[in-house]
């Protein structure tokens, strides 16, 4: 199982400017079929830590706006299409009576 | 003592045949493709501008697939006379895909660091008009007598 889908995250080379140290994070899901030449990678950006010269640390997440409003819609798509679906079913039970 | 010339590279060494040749494309291609898991693929070179650095980041996809295949055979020759014909080949093929889609840019200036979303507003209106179709369908399609 390991071998077919595996996640990993990786360190990138560090940059120095103003006084900050940045540290960019990325996370790789690789995806192998086995019995077949070939696979999946999908890459993305996680986070960066950034270190102060005075000792500061903090990491800042890379967020995906754009997907999170799109899962955000097509779940309230979801949520939208199951209300009414018991609404309608909840008036149709109603009629029948 | 043999006049033959001594091997000095390994690519000397090494019979250049097709199938060594295709093997050699399939390994560089496999090395291209390992490679989008490598942290510089998500994360774009420095730009300078002015006091500020900018560091762009994104996603990337990657799917790949290949497959070699080799056979051999033999018959009678075309006119039925004579040694019997033997024939041999090989071959390979493959395909794939990269996507790379921006997803935030990282900001550096004397003020701070910051990390700015990049919005993709097509995405964000296809998905806002796939939602909105769905419900409609879903209240059309609810509200009509059976």
């Amino acid at each position: 199982m390991s071998n077919l889908i595996s996640s990993e995250t990786r360190t990138g080379q560090s940059i120095s400017t103003h006084g900050f140290k940045l540290t960019p994070f990325s996370r790789s899901l690789t995806l192998r079929i086995p019995g077949m030449n070939g696979g999946l990678i999908w890459n993305r950006p996680a986070s960066v830590l950034v270190q102060a010269e005075d000792g500061q640390e903090f990491v800042l997440p890379v967020i995906d706006f754009t997907r999170q409003v799109q899962w955000t819609l097509y779940g309230l798509a979801l949520g939208a299409g199951l209300l009414f679906w018991l609404l309608f079913r909840k008036q149709s039970k109603s009629n029948r009576r | 003592m043999s006049n033959e010339k001594p091997i000095e590279t390994a690519e000397e060494a090494i019979e250049i045949t097709p199938e060594y040749a295709s093997m050699e494309i399939i390994q560089n291609t496999l090395d291209d493709f390992i490679s989008v898991a490598d942290v510089n693929s998500a994360y774009g070179p420095p730009i300078k501008e002015g006091d500020t650095l900018i560091i762009p980041t994104a996603e990337v996809l990657s799917v790949m697939g290949f497959g070699v295949g080799s056979g051999s055979g033999s018959g009678p020759s075309e006119n039925g006379e004579g040694k019997q014909g033997y024939g041999e080949g090989s071959g390979g093929g493959g395909g794939g895909s990269v996507l790379s889609r921006p997803v935030a840019v990282i900001i550096a200036s004397p003020e701070g660091v910051r990390v700015e979303p990049v919005v993709d507003v097509t995405k964000i209106a296809l998905a806002a008009l796939t939602t909105a179709g769905f419900m409609a369908g879903m209240l059309f399609k609810m509200r009509r007598p059976r």
